[in-house]
């Protein structure tokens, strides 16, 4: 399953890939990276058909990460892809509107990445 | 009707009347000559006489002034007075005394309206000298001339 | 001179006019009296023609003859010739008739030459006609004529001579009181008004001495009012008063009021006391106290007639004055006796004069008590002194106006001051946000791959035990990156930490030269997240478009931060607030441009917000005015950026928006 990281700081991506090396060296996790909300939805359209687990930022320039959770929550429900928000703002008024747009999860940064593996493979 | 006694009437008084005026008319052309009693002489001759008048002389001999007293030449006397005496008529005898008066020496003689005037003058006046036709008066004196009382 | 002259014309018309007409006169009368001699012998001669009465041509012709002036006396006879041709044409013929004396030639016409007048009277009667011809000389009359003209001569000689005597009378008593007025008036005209003349005699010319010295007394008196009135004008502050003073007891002395002691005395109702100054009129104090109005019946007195604008006098003896003085000095008022005295004796006797002015009382004391009228010029300088008084209350009462107003700007300005702070605490406060997130992403990267390079190390290891040495080296170079990367978020993190402490400085900092692209694009980020640190729902795109030949330039970079961050912010606010609006396909934009100009930097800050209504415009850039809420803003931020671009670097910062478009805000930085 394709997990697909939308965040604009791109040192995401080295992150992600040292920190999972092992596991996408064993096929267990698939990453795909997108550096804003316009970039995940073209993602999206690629892997339509597939399981995607998506990772999002908020704070975005252009379409923010609750935009991007709301449209695709709107747009794409074969499969519903799973959302989860990944964010420094750990607020409350940010966690509710995540939820009402139909956040899976909400994960603060800075990651646990332990945890969030846990996560994922729970949903895969 | 004039009747005959009118006629006679007025024939005698004409007469009378015409005798009358020839006579006074005769009788005047007689004068006479008077005098003041005071230095009048009572005797002249005609020239002497003609001097005194027509102011040749004039002072008598004592010295009193000579003073002409004379009728008005438009009475009858003075209009013979100056044609007898004088030769002249009575406006040339004014003019003459005029002339004389002029020349300051001779007062003019006195001329007289009336004999009675005259005659008057000449007894209040020493000096005086007058012609007149006749006279009465005894306060004046008949002076002869050239052995006449009546020229 | 003009005396001269009438004398002149009177003895000219004495000379020759009046003669003449005498001269005149007797001629007329010498011609008339001839006339009238002929008219006389005429007549005798018509009477004599007519009537034949010759006495009175007679006696007008003696008396005429006598007469010595008798040239000739002739009768003209006039004959009508009539013309032989017809009756109708006729010549008068003229014969000498007569003449007396006869040897005289006569002219028939009987015409008067210069020595001898001729005249004529006609008679006409029916015998004779004619005229009388008199010719008198005239010798009499040259003689008569010349008579006259010695006589008019010696008179004019009298008349000169008296004339002569009535001029110099009249020089001695006119032209020379006349000629002393006017050298007098002459030198008052040059400013000496002490000139005064005598004016004993008891006519006109003494009236007008007397008049004349009260007008230089006057004039004098107008001038000494005039020099304290200048001198009053000139004050320019409560310390010029005591200057003031001296003038008026100088004045007072100079238009001959005599005193010895003098002062004023400010009446203070609400006080209920006299500020007395004494002084001796050269100036030197004799006793400055305030007198109670209890504190001696005098004072009772002063308020009094001083309330009723009167003049109070008084007399003391040498007892009474020292009876006063030492009340003043149990009192306290005053220490010294010498002083107060100003001599080593008491007056035997003074004579006191109060007279009232607007403010109190003018004090003039002597040994002799002061006329009406000297009262009254010291009434008159008192008046003026009450200006004087005037205005140095108004200048007292401006002073404090101005303290107080000195001390409200103090306070204005350390309100302004903290205003100001709390702005920038504010904005600072705005910037925490922003910032915390700013420096939490780097450190979270700084810790994350830290964490990855611990794994990686044991990765490493396991890998060097199994000499798996490709991946080996992949770990290694991992582990270079890492620390690459360690490195740039650290740095990147203390960066914005340094930016931070920057801008929460509050002294002015040294312009420094800035890249002005990085300093638009950190400030850009920091009101970015800031923003979306406050309002969850926040989000807009935003550009920064860099003009990469753009120089450093010399800026106060924490102050032009401040001035980026509060443009950004109201670009941000502006299209945050439209986006609420709702409208359909509303993206919320917000571009930063710089460009290099000739000598100069450009920065725009676009935003598609909903602009600022062109009413609004003149406004934005006062202080304390906003569009937000209450609490939102302080509204001193564009009025801060205005001043910190225009005064702090002496560029612009100018506005261009349209309603429903967007606004953009261009600032000009010169190099």
């Amino acid at each position: 399953m394709k997990i697909l990281v939308v965040d604009d700081e791109l040192d995401i991506q080295p992150l992600f890939q040292q920190r999972y090396r092992k596991e996408i060296r064993r096929g267990e996790m698939d990453f795909v990276f997108a550096h804003s909300g316009e970039e995940a939805i073209e993602c999206l359209e690629k892997y339509e058909h597939e399981a995607v687990i998506i990772l999002s930022d908020i704070n975005m320039p252009g379409m923010s990460g609750l935009e991007l959770l709301e449209t695709i929550k709107l747009k794409y429900h074969k499969p519903p892809p799973v959302v989860m928000m990944i964010t420094a703002y750990g607020d409350a008024d940010n966690y509710n509107k995540a939820m009402e747009l139909g956040a899976d999860d909400f994960i603060t940064k800075p990651v646990d990445f332990i945890a969030l593996k846990e996560k994922i493979i729970t949903i895969s | 009707m004039i009747s005959m006694r009118h006629k006679i009437i007025c024939f005698g008084l004409s007469l009378l009347t015409g005798v009358l005026i020839s006579s006074s008319v005769m009788a005047q052309n007689n004068l006479t000559i008077i005098g003041s009693l005071e230095s009048v002489p009572v005797e002249l001759d005609m020239s002497q006489l003609q001097a005194v008048l027509k102011g040749e002389q004039m002072r008598w001999q004592d010295g009193t002034k000579v003073k002409i007293a004379l009728m008005k030449t438009n009475t009858p006397i003075g209009t013979v007075t100056s044609e007898k005496i004088y030769d002249m008529s009575g406006n040339e005898l004014n003019k003459y005394f005029l002339a004389l008066v002029f020349q300051g020496k001779v007062k003019a003689p006195a001329f007289f309206n009336s004999e009675s005037e005259l005659e008057a003058y000449v007894s209040q006046t020493p000096g005086a000298i007058g012609v007149v036709q006749s006279t009465s008066n005894d306060q004046i004196n008949v002076v002869v001339i050239d052995g006449k009382k009546q020229i | 001179m003009t005396v001269l002259s009438v004398v002149m014309m009177f003895a000219l018309f004495i000379l020759f006019y009046f003669p003449a007409r005498q001269e005149r006169l007797l001629l007329e009368n010498y011609n008339n009296e001839i006339e009238n001699f002929a008219k006389t012998v005429a007549l005798g001669v018509k009477i004599a023609i007519t009537e034949q009465n010759f006495e009175g041509v007679e006696t007008a012709i003696d008396f005429v003859r006598e007469d010595d002036r008798l040239q000739f006396v002739s009768l003209i006879q006039s004959d009508t010739i009539w013309a032989e041709a017809n009756d109708i044409d006729y010549t008068i013929g003229k014969t000498v008739f007569k003449t007396f004396p006869d040897s005289v030639e006569v002219d028939t016409e009987g015409h008067s030459d210069d020595n001898h007048i001729v005249k004529s009277a006609a008679f006409s009667t029916p015998m004779m006609s004619g005229e009388i011809l008199l010719s008198f000389s005239t010798e009499e009359i040259v003689e008569s004529k010349r008579q006259i003209r010695m006589a008019s001569l010696s008179a004019t000689l009298v008349v000169f001579v008296i004339g002569l005597l009535i001029g110099f009378w009249l020089a001695g008593n006119i032209s020379k009181p006349v000629l002393a007025l006017r050298d007098a008036a002459h030198k008052v005209g040059e400013g000496d008004l002490t000139q005064s003349v005598s004016s004993n005699s008891k006519d006109e010319v003494g009236e007008l001495g007397l008049a004349f010295n009260k007008m230089v007394k006057d004039l004098s008196v107008k001038a000494s009012l005039e020099r304290v009135r200048s001198v009053i004008a000139g004050m320019r502050g409560k310390e010029d008063l005591p200057q003031i003073t001296p003038v008026i007891w100088q004045e007072l002395i100079s238009v001959g009021v005599p005193f010895n002691r003098c002062g004023v005395f400010i009446i203070d109702e609400k006080e209920a006391v006299i500020e007395s100054y004494l002084s001796t009129p050269d100036g030197q104090s004799l006793g400055i106290f305030n007198l109670p109005f209890g504190a001696h019946e005098i004072a009772g007195k002063l308020v009094d007639n001083w309330q009723a604008g009167k003049i109070y006098y008084e007399h003391w003896n040498k007892k009474e004055f020292l009876e006063w003085m030492h009340t003043m000095m149990d009192l306290g008022h005053i220490e010294s006796s010498r002083t107060y005295q100003g001599d080593i004796k008491p007056p035997e006797s003074l004579n006191l004069h109060f007279v009232p002015f607007d403010q109190g009382m003018l004090y003039v004391g002597n040994d002799e008590q002061l006329a009406d009228d000297e009262l009254g010029l010291v009434k008159a300088l008192a008046d003026a002194f009450a200006i004087a008084y005037a205005r140095y209350e108004d200048f007292k009462s401006l002073e404090k106006a101005k303290n107080k107003t000195e001390i409200a700007l103090e306070e204005l300005k350390s309100t302004q001051t903290q205003l100001i702070q709390s702005e920038k605490m504010a904005s600072l406060g705005e910037l925490t946000a922003g910032i915390a997130h700013e420096i939490q992403n780097p450190l979270n990267f700084v810790n994350n791959f830290a964490e990855v390079s611990v794994d990686l190390i044991e990765e490493l290891n396991e890998e060097m035990e199994n000499n798996n040495t490709e991946d080996v080296e992949a770990i290694k170079e991992d582990l270079k990156q890492n620390l690459i990367k360690i490195n740039h978020h650290g740095h990147r993190a203390s960066s914005i930490v340094k930016g931070m402490l920057e801008h929460s400085r509050t002294d002015a900092g040294a312009k420094v030269l800035t890249d002005i692209n990085a300093l638009a694009d950190e400030y850009l980020r920091l009101a970015y997240h800031g923003l979306r640190a406050k309002d969850k729902s926040f989000n807009a795109d935003f550009t920064v478009n860099t003009d990469d030949s753009l120089p450093k330039i010399n800026v106060l970079s924490q102050d032009l931060g401040r001035v980026m961050l509060n443009l950004i912010n109201n670009a941000f606010y502006a299209v945050a607030k439209r986006a609420k609006e709702g409208i359909e396909g509303y993206k919320p934009n917000v571009v930063v441009t710089t460009k290099k100009l000739d000598k100069a930097v450009e920065i725009r800050l676009k935003d598609n917000g909903g602009g600022i209504p062109e009413k609004l415009l003149e406004k934005i850039f006062q202080p304390f005015f906003t569009t937000k809420p209450t609490g939102e803003g302080t509204g001193l931020g564009l009025s801060l950026s205005y001043d910190i671009i225009t005064k702090g670097h002496g560029g612009d910062l100018k506005v261009d928006t349209e309603e429903g478009v967007g606004t953009e805000f261009i600032i000009v930085l010169p190099e």
